[in-house]
């Protein structure tokens, strides 16, 4: 019986253990060989070592789109969770309306990036757009190099807001009330009951979303695309977007799977980062 | 049996796009058409055939109904969006999925030319290259052979709005430029049609440029259209072979005139507009907004419908420089695949031939798509348009003094490069002397990887 255990086991995590491989581990691994060669896709292969790699660190490129990712993700994580954070522990008070705010807020969420990015273009238009014609101004909020990445990162803000809250909503209705009850008779203010009592109780939820929203961020592509298409003067120029365009507007297979290898590489580090900062930190059980 | 090349293509492009995540921008092949064509008649096969103009597909709806009925060939229509198309092309092509004849621009021809997954039309359709428009031949024709047969052309010419134009005085038929002068007819006829608020023209005292109600012309870092002409007739090279070489004398001269007239002139709408939406002005010449708007017939059909009866608009030739009036002439051509299978060649053959026919072209014509390459099916878009009120002939005329079309195995790459370098000269953040030279450098770093 135990011997045909791990036999069954196996059989059980098969179909998963197929997907995986086919669609995840081969292509990560083929991407890491293509991106030895130099290929347009069409021509012939030759094998180059790890030139792409050299010459995606010695022009710049790379650099600057891995500055400007890490300046996305800065902007837009902290600020996503801070303001899912205050919007979930006014949503989860049920107040009138709570429920219709509720599905609102997850509606940009739904939305798909492209679309969006579409939409909050036409809206950021200097002459002819929405928000400039409602603050009687006239800003270049996708050309002007200095507002493109934080216009950016406000979209992508406001898209995740609502997903964000609908996690520490939950999170937060599984804090029993009577550990805020306890608080209040000791006499602590709402700041305090917050810094030291919410927060970490809601650790595991904000790991979850700090691991799964510096991820997004670091793969950012469809929204900024359509924003910008990594204008201006590369001041977007994410570094999905940089394998976007090496692939297919400079035609250069090797480059873009160069590119892609250090974004996966990158990743993985940036998440053992987060496991390891958030496991040396207490949790609390509260069933 | 898949072959090793599809293979590791297809894998490698799902490791990229899974590594990178969802990069492309139609990762599930969304705005396809493919439901257009001629089923059902014919009994030799099936054919496919790409393009990227859904406004043609009618039109090639019922050219291949006719080309079913006389060769036995059933033809299925793969529409795939502009936006899409040059993306899935070389996926498709390296993974053996492309069609068996398929739309291409010279911008990219050289590319599948290079790696031989084009068919030779001098051999496909002989004698073929002498019924279709010169300009897309020569465009067309490298290291010996033909490497598309012609279906449609353009080439560039003013769209002026009659009643603006009179009410200002200008003459649009007169429309030059020279930027060693103080002022132009150009300029003239721009500070004319440019109006603000409180109907002021630029220049006049108290003239409020972000209070512009009326523009003169469309000044933008627009390739094809303005960029192009404006070089060429102000006497610049574009490239030579594989190099760019717009950073001559001439050509920073040039550059910096069409910056000007957006941010010295104030004339043409702020880049910070056009860089953004390159349709821009196209809506604004639309909204009766704009006098003087340079462009090709590929934007006959969307102001026709736009304009409606709102007011009257008609065709000059475009605005001439030092060296005279000079058109940028793009064309498009259907190609072969050579790599389709062996039982497909005879069908992609007789197809490709329909194609170059005058039979084959003329619904082109009679629906108005744009000018068809095929010399004797042109009268057809002529009358097509005569029927509107609108001469176009003056396309015709363009086309014979033509300026250079970016080619070559990597242009396209070395566009992509250059244009964001030209916009920031448009938008004044760089000065034509400082901009220019770098994007020709970063366009020919591009085009030599």
């Amino acid at each position: 019986m135990n011997a045909r255990r791990p036999l069954l086991g196996w059989l059980l995590i098969a179909p998963s253990l197929i997907g995986v491989t086919a669609f995840l581990i081969l292509p990560v691994l083929l991407a890491f060989v293509v991106s030895l060669f130099r290929w347009d896709l069409l021509g012939t292969r030759d094998f180059i070592g790890l030139d792409n790699y050299a010459s995606l660190l010695a022009d710049g490129a790379l650099l600057n789109s891995l500055i400007v990712t890490a300046l996305f993700t800065l902007i837009s994580v902290p600020v996503s969770l801070a303001l899912g954070l205050a919007l979930a522990s006014q949503l989860v008070r049920a107040l009138p309306g709570s429920a219709i705010v509720r599905v609102i807020v997850v509606i940009p969420w739904v939305c798909a990036p492209l679309a969006l990015g579409v939409v909050w273009k036409w809206i950021f238009q200097p002459s002819v757009g929405a928000l400039n014609q409602i603050l009687g101004v006239r800003i270049e909020w996708l050309t002007d190099p200095s507002l493109a990445l934080p216009a950016v990162a406000f979209v992508a803000i406001w898209q995740n807001v609502g997903y964000i809250s609908l996690f520490f909503q939950a999170g937060l209705s599984r804090i029993p009330g009577s550990i805020y009850e306890a608080a209040r008779i000791d006499g602590a203010g709402p700041w305090r009951t917050m810094r030291y009592m919410t927060i970490p109780l809601l650790r595991p939820t904000t790991f979850f979303l700090a691991v799964t929203q510096v991820v997004a961020s670091f793969q950012v592509f469809d929204m900024v695309f359509a924003l910008t298409g990594g204008g201006p003067q590369h001041r977007t120029e994410v570094i999905a977007s940089l394998v976007y365009h090496e692939a297919f507007t400079s035609s250069s297979l090797g480059r873009a799977s160069a590119v892609a290898v250090i974004l996966f590489v990158l990743l993985v580090i940036i998440t053992l980062i987060q496991q390891r900062y958030f496991a040396r930190r207490i949790t609390y059980d509260m069933s | 049996m898949l072959k090793r090349r599809t293979l590791l293509s297809s894998f490698a492009a799902a490791g990229l796009l899974g590594t990178a995540a969802a990069c492309s921008p139609s990762s599930d092949g969304g705005g396809d058409g493919g439901s257009g064509g001629s089923d059902g008649g014919g009994g030799k096969g099936s054919l496919t055939f790409r393009l990227w103009d859904e406004n043609a597909v009618p039109a090639y709806e019922e050219s291949f109904k006719a080309f079913t009925a006389d060769s036995g060939w059933n033809v299925t229509i793969d529409l795939v969006p502009w936006a899409d198309y040059w993306t899935r092309l070389p996926l498709d092509v390296a993974s053996g999925d492309a069609a068996d004849v398929y739309w291409m621009n010279s911008a990219n021809y050289v590319l599948y030319k290079d790696s031989e997954d084009l068919l030779d039309i001098n051999e496909v359709v002989p004698d073929g290259a002498a019924q279709w428009e010169k300009s897309v031949v020569d465009l067309y024709t490298r290291d010996g052979g033909l490497w598309g047969v012609p279906q449609i052309w353009d080439s560039i010419a003013v769209f002026y709005n009659k009643a603006l134009v009179e009410e200002a005085g200008v003459d649009p038929s007169a429309l030059a430029f020279d930027p060693t002068a103080e002022t132009d007819e150009l300029r003239d006829a721009g500070k004319a049609l440019t109006l603000d608020k409180a109907g002021k023209h630029p220049g006049e005292d108290g003239f409020d440029a972000d209070a512009r109600e009326q523009f003169g012309f469309n000044s933008q870092a627009d390739r094809q259209a303005i960029i192009g002409p404006m070089l060429a007739s102000n006497g610049a090279q574009w490239q030579d072979e594989n190099t760019y070489t717009f950073a001559s004398p001439e050509g920073i001269e040039a550059f910096q005139y069409m910056a000007d007239l957006v941010n010295v002139a104030e004339i043409a709408p702020s880049a910070a507009d056009t860089n953004e939406n390159g349709a821009f002005t196209k809506d604004l010449f639309i909204q009766g907004k704009l006098g003087l708007f340079q462009s090709g017939p590929y934007n006959l059909s969307a102001i026709a419908e736009g304009v409606a009866d709102s007011f009257e608009w008609a065709l000059a030739a475009p605005v001439a420089g030092p060296e005279g009036a000079k058109s940028l002439v793009h064309g498009v051509v259907a190609v072969g695949n050579a790599k389709a299978d062996d039982e497909q060649q005879e069908g992609i053959t007789a197809l490709l031939t329909w194609l170059g026919s005058l039979d084959g072209q003329l619904p082109l014509a009679e629906k108005g798509v744009s000018f068809p390459a095929h010399v004797d099916a042109q009268d057809a878009f002529l009358s097509f348009w005569e029927e509107k009120g609108i001469d176009v002939s003056v396309f015709v005329d363009a086309a014979k003094n033509a300026a250079e079309a970016d080619i070559g195995a990597r242009a396209n790459a070395g566009l992509t490069a250059a244009i964001p370098i030209f916009q920031e000269v448009f938008i004044g953040r760089l000065t034509a002397e400082e901009g220019i030279p770098q994007a020709q450098d970063e366009g020919n770093k591009a085009m030599s990887e």
